[in-house]
């Protein structure tokens, strides 16, 4: 052949080809090497390969091996950077040889297939990750060949079976695995049925594996059919044990839930805890409010608590909403069918999505109206039992100076007595003797009536205060008229007041005799009494216009034993300090206003 | 030393009497006087004090007592020029620990002695009183 011709034909060559004698000078190549190999000018027939290609001595060897020993090299692949660019390049370099068969140049050619390798490691990769994800999501496969009887079984499968890789599945051992009964049944029928139609079925089911754990299995099966004959079945085999026991426990949970939830001796609501809806109510929240469940259930939660209330129970719901709060916690006063209120206490606990999100408030209620009722009688209670050991302590004081100070007086009188030579003197002392004993007396009859007024059991009755109050005025009218008393009486004449008769007249008679007795000098008594009803109880109100006490400086003793102000010689101390006993023993109070030169007024609740 | 002159702030006729005998007879004292509340010794202080007069070198207060009680007595001879010289003793039937209590908290009060007060107590006192006179004048 023609070598022009021949070198024509090479320089259309659809592969890269360049052609090298034993010196390693170009004799020939296809314009695809020119296009594969750039080169700066195109006319390099003659010249030295490596001066166009620089390459490293590893090739200058390889190249002289191919020429003494006619060796071919070759790759599918090999990766080369040209101009920065990582390329993967088919290679091959060969002898060439003249016709007497003796080696006379090289031959190279090379193909360019980085399109080629990146696509199949692009593959490679997805492959992998395949694998990796059906290994993580423990999804299995599976496969029935009809034509070959061959059965495959995928690297889960097995594990989900407990049988590793050396074991040989067979469709009987397959279906052997299943729990026998009707796990197996439906299991057969599925795979009868989808050999029979070509249907893709699924089921979930129960396995025993090979180390004899029970593990729950869900395993979709589909069909090849050729000709309406099925040639081949396959699916997939997935461990969902943990997914159905979740699922079991979780409606475990709710039904335990739903259990508490009806028979709870605590009443319970479920809210929204946005717009406060209530979605459902047990039947103690019914016997609590006294209404029907799904009276309750249409209604919102505000229906049930007091306006004023509400702003309460809706801020402790915003502060449990923005994690403020763990809890809700709240005294609050829910509204009955009767429209009365019940005092309860509420608790309330917010329960989330797995997002963290709310869904529900489930709120306990529990009526502590009683709890509450005895709470409050126990503090009373208790207030009174101080306020009596108070007095108790106080009496005990007074006693014990009273008693004590005559006691003193005798014992000095008695030693004075012993050591007087006078006769005159130890006369005076018999005198002193006689009038100490006589205060004793009184004294004691004093603390007798005091220990009386708080022991005695009294009987309270209604009485017409202004009828009451003249009988008493008529006792002392001779008084009344001599000082020119001018008493006015405000008073309903059906005006009642709960009290034990004697105290009252003895209480009135007090503050009148008082009244006249302190009275100013210069100015003819005033005395005016008004009296009304307020919160079920009857108040009082007494004033005069007489001396009047310095409260400064004597108001708290007003009502103590023995104290006096006045410094008249028959004042005994004794009267407001019974007065006083007598109102507290009918459950009263009295209270006092006064000041020096203007008058004193007397405010008594009964 | 005697104690020339004694003032007894009581309302019980009784005390007034046994106690201004004892001291009379044991010549504890020259000179006594006996007022029934606190207000009266009061204005007598404030007068004796007005007019340069002497006032009394011992004062036996009984705590209560109509008008002004020891307590309200205390509070106004506080406020006096004149005390320095004159020791007082809280004399009273009185045996409530608050009593005691609050008279520890009068530094212008000596001593609290309890009723009934006998001639020994009384001479003690005396002694003690004279002891403070003793005290006061040297320093």
């Amino acid at each position: 052949m023609d070598d022009s011709l021949q070198f024509n034909a090479i320089s259309h060559a659809p592969v890269a080809i360049i052609y090298l004698d034993r010196s390693l000078k170009i004799i020939a190549f296809s314009k695809k090497w020119l296009i594969e190999a750039p080169t700066p000018s195109e006319d390099i027939i003659g010249q030295c390969f490596y001066d166009l290609y620089p390459v490293d001595k590893e090739w200058e060897r390889k190249h002289q091996r191919i020429l003494n020993e006619g060796l071919e090299e070759s790759k599918p692949a090999d990766l080369f950077t040209i101009d920065g660019q990582e390329i993967w390049v088919k290679w091959s370099v060969g002898p060439t040889r003249d016709d007497n068969g003796n080696i006379n140049g090289i031959v190279i050619t090379t193909e360019n297939v980085t399109d080629t390798m990146n696509h199949k490691v692009k593959l490679d990769r997805e492959h992998q990750l395949l694998m990796d994800a059906t290994n993580k999501a423990k999804i299995g496969s599976w496969e029935v060949n009809h034509l070959t009887n061959e059965v495959y079984w995928s690297h889960v499968t097995r594990d989900i079976h407990d049988v590793d890789d050396d074991f040989i599945p067979d469709v009987t051992k397959g279906l052997d695995f299943y729990k026998s009964g009707i796990n197996q049944e439906i299991v057969t029928d599925i795979f009868n049925k989808s050999f029979t139609t070509g249907e893709r079925l699924e089921a979930e089911v129960q396995i025993i594996t090979a180390n004899g754990d029970e593990k729950w299995v869900h395993t979709v099966m589909e069909a090849d059919m050729k000709n309406g004959v099925c040639i081949r079945q396959f699916g997939t085999f997935e461990d969902i044990t943990n997914k159905v026991e979740s699922e079991l426990n979780y409606k475990l949970a709710l039904r335990k839930f739903h259990d508490v939830f009806e028979a709870s001796g605590v009443g319970m609501l479920i809210v929204d805890p946005i717009d406060f809806s209530i979605t459902e109510a047990n039947p103690k929240i019914c016997e609590t409010l006294n209404y029907e469940s799904d009276h309750i259930k249409a209604s919102s939660l505000e229906r049930f608590v007091s306006k004023v209330e509400f702003p309460r129970l809706f801020n402790s719901v915003t502060d449990l909403l923005n994690k403020k709060l763990e809890h809700l916690e709240i005294v609050i006063n829910l509204k009955k069918s009767t429209g009365r209120f019940v005092v309860c206490s509420v608790i309330g606990t917010l329960i989330e999505d797995e997002h963290g999100d709310p869904i529900d408030l489930v709120i306990q209620v529990i009526d502590i109206s009683d709890t509450k009722k005895k709470e409050d009688e126990l503090r009373a209670f208790t207030k009174y039992v101080e306020h009596q050991n108070e007095r108790l302590m106080n009496f005990a004081h007074i006693v014990s100076h009273n008693l004590r100070s005559h006691s003193s007086n005798f014992q000095v009188l008695l030693d004075l007595y012993r050591q007087e030579t006078i006769e005159d003197e130890r006369q005076n002392i018999v005198r002193l003797l006689s009038s100490s004993s006589s205060q004793l007396s009184e004294t004691i009859s004093h603390l007798n009536e005091v220990v009386a007024i708080n022991t005695e059991k009294i009987e309270l009755s209604n009485i017409y205060l202004k009828e009451h109050i003249f009988k008493v005025m008529e006792n002392i009218s001779a008084q009344i008229k001599e000082n020119h008393v001018n008493i006015n009486i405000e008073i309903d004449d059906d005006l009642t007041v709960a009290a034990a008769p004697a105290y009252l007249d003895s209480v009135i008679l007090n503050l009148l005799t008082n009244s006249i007795k302190y009275r100013k000098n210069d100015v003819p008594p005033i005395i005016t009494i008004t009296a009304f009803k307020h919160d079920a109880k009857c108040r009082i109100v007494y004033e005069d216009n007489g001396k009047g006490i310095d409260m400064k400086v004597n108001g708290h003793k007003i009502f103590g034993m023995y104290k006096t102000f006045h410094g008249n010689k028959d004042a005994r101390g004794i009267g407001l300090y019974m007065t006083k006993n007598q109102i507290e023993a009918m459950g009263g109070t009295i209270k006092v206003q006064s000041e020096k030169n203007v008058g004193t007024k007397f405010k008594i609740t009964l | 030393m005697v104690l020339d002159h004694t003032w007894i702030v009581d309302d019980d006729a009784i005390f007034t009497f046994t106690t201004k005998r004892l001291l009379e007879m044991h010549h504890l004292t020259n000179r006594i006087e006996v007022f029934p509340d606190g207000l009266k010794a009061l204005e007598k202080l404030q007068e004796n004090e007005e007019n340069n007069l002497s006032s009394p070198n011992i004062i036996l207060l009984d705590i209560n007592m109509p008008l002004m009680d020891g307590w309200q007595f205390m509070d106004e001879f506080s406020l006096l020029e004149d005390k320095k010289n004159i020791l007082v003793y809280l004399v009273s039937s009185s045996i409530d620990p608050r009593d005691r209590e609050k008279a520890r908290r009068y530094k212008d009060i000596q001593d609290f002695v309890v009723k009934p007060i006998s001639l020994d107590a009384l001479i003690e006192l005396y002694a003690d009183a004279r002891q403070l006179t003793v005290n006061i004048s040297q320093s």
